[in-house]
């Protein structure tokens, strides 16, 4: 005896209450649209094409002198700018300053004191008592105050010189570009040292969960051929944490190839400290 | 879903024993609680209709209207045997038997202790699933990971590579298995929990009306 479709699925329907059917679909639609929420499907969209995007690095291009330089220096060509042609003008009028300065606080000093005091009491007598030794103390003093005038002359201008090279160490070239803040070479661009440890730092993994404490400090020496190939690594002071130290070590050997040539056998002491390899 | 996909085949099939397991118990859960809602809420209308009104024939017309309340099955079991004991007790009459009175009452007893047996099965069917689903799932789940891991272990046996690239994906593979076990059975659980408790309410809810039931027919029959 063979049962129809119908007469089966009468059979099977008939096994379970009524009502327990609808229920059993609403529940397959439940384990069909929550997996199909979690994966997102629902919230699919056709892909957009991405427009071709072009990285080319500038700012990190190791060399072997880099040049000093501040990521704010195109703001600050302007302000140079403009602070240097007010400068031209104000330049006399800077000088003439200290000059006035010295010259009253001595003038109020020298003239109003000896006049009233010096004046009455010589006119009465050295009227008739007027010598050449007179004469040649008073050109002593006059010499005198001129030379005191000209060492503090000497000493502003020292002052603005010394000013100057200040401002020469932070930024020796007006324009440079992005560089070492410390670099006082002639290449734009990153030290190698800062390459290399940037570099590193790259494929440096560190699980979070593996310590609190962010005053972790390693210092490491790496010699690179010239082909940027890594010939030696020496620990010089471990950080004390062996997670730490591990994951410098893996890291060390996977950038065992720079991908750029250094010119020349080179030696970097490098210091990597967690905090700011974590920032 | 990459995670299932990629699973071994004993994992996948845990998986999809778990998914059945999943699937029948959320439509239990569904099912009951329309089921036990209309029993309770229609049990609470015929309690107030039965005690509004004075007379059985009246309240045997209106439990047409209560057909899922499982106190109106009752009265409706109880009135039926009563109406057939009242049939053959003026048969005998007329014949001139003695029928007792407490036969009647026995009689009435027995079909109301029927019915709520049959009403008690009928509330708790299913539930039964739902406790084997809650307390076999975790464990099919369990049984799952651990032949995933042992999978894994092979694999890293193989390769002879240790590291953790090696090890997580079949161990996070093989603990979907366990995750899905869990999201199985902690809805059962609760679900058989919550329906026991409100079965057991009706319960005894039956089986006080049944008490009630009985001591009207015998006040009915004595005050003859």
């Amino acid at each position: 005896m063979k049962l129809s479709k119908k007469q089966n699925w009468q059979r099977l329907h008939s096994r379970f209450e009524p009502g327990f059917m609808r229920m059993l679909l609403l529940s397959v639609a439940i384990h069909v649209l929550l997996p199909a929420f979690y994966t997102g499907l629902l919230y699919f969209s056709p892909p957009k094409e991405k427009p071709p995007v072009y990285r080319v690095n500038l700012v990190n291009k190791p060399v072997k002198n880099p040049q000093a330089g501040r990521p704010e220096a195109s703001q600050k060509k302007q302000e140079t700018v403009k602070k240097t042609q007010p400068k031209a003008s104000p330049k006399p009028v800077v000088k003439p300053k200290p000059k006035p300065a010295p010259k009253p606080k001595p003038k109020p000093v020298v003239k109003p004191k000896p006049k009233p005091v010096a004046k009455p009491k010589p006119k009465p007598a050295p009227k008739p008592t007027v010598s050449k030794a007179d004469e040649q103390s008073l050109a002593q003093k006059i010499d005198a105050m001129r030379r005191q005038k000209e060492r503090e002359d000497r000493i502003a201008k020292l002052k603005e010189d010394l000013a100057r090279e200040r401002d020469k160490v932070v930024s020796p070239v007006v324009d440079a570009p992005v560089g070492e803040i410390t670099g006082k070479g002639d290449e734009e661009g990153i030290a190698f040292a800062s390459y290399v440890k940037a570099y590193i730092t790259e494929q440096w993994r560190y699980s979070p969960y593996l310590g609190n404490n962010l005053n972790l400090e390693a210092v490491w020496v790496l010699v690179y051929s010239a082909e940027g190939q890594l010939v030696h690594k020496k620990v010089i002071a471990k950080s004390g944490n062996r997670a730490f130290d591990d994951s410098l070590l893996r890291a060390i050997l996977k950038s065992q190839d720079l991908g750029r040539e250094l010119g020349e056998k080179t030696e970097f002491e490098v210091t990597f400290n967690l905090r700011e390899m974590q920032n | 879903m990459d995670l299932v996909l990629q699973a071994g085949p004993v994992v996948k099939l845990v998986l999809l024993v778990l998914v059945y397991f999943s699937l029948v118990s959320w439509a239990i859960i569904f099912y009951k609680v329309r089921v036990i809602q209309l029993a309770i809420k229609e049990s609470d209308r015929f309690l107030d209709f039965f005690w509004s009104k004075k007379r059985f024939d009246i309240i045997g017309q209106g439990v047409r209207d209560f057909t899922n309340s499982p106190l109106a099955i009752l009265f409706r079991e109880g009135y039926h045997e009563l109406l057939q004991f009242k049939k053959r007790a003026a048969a005998g009459s007329e014949e001139g038997e003695m029928l007792a009175d407490l036969g009647g009452l026995g009689n009435v007893s027995r079909a109301l202790r029927r019915a709520t047996t049959q009403e008690t099965h009928r509330l708790e069917k299913y539930l039964t699933f739902l406790a084997t689903t809650g307390s076999t799932a975790p464990f099919i789940g369990l049984f799952g990971t651990v032949w995933g891991i042992m999978d894994a272990f092979h694999g890293i046996g193989q390769t002879g590579s240790a590291s953790l690239a090696v090890v997580a994906p079949g161990i996070s593979e093989a603990l979907v298995a366990t995750a899905i076990g869990l999201a199985a059975a902690i809805p059962a659980v609760m679900g058989y929990n919550h329906f026991l408790n409100k079965v057991n309410v009706l319960i005894g809810e039956m089986d006080n009306f049944s008490q009630e039931f009985l001591n009207i027919v015998d006040r009915m029959e004595r005050g003859k």
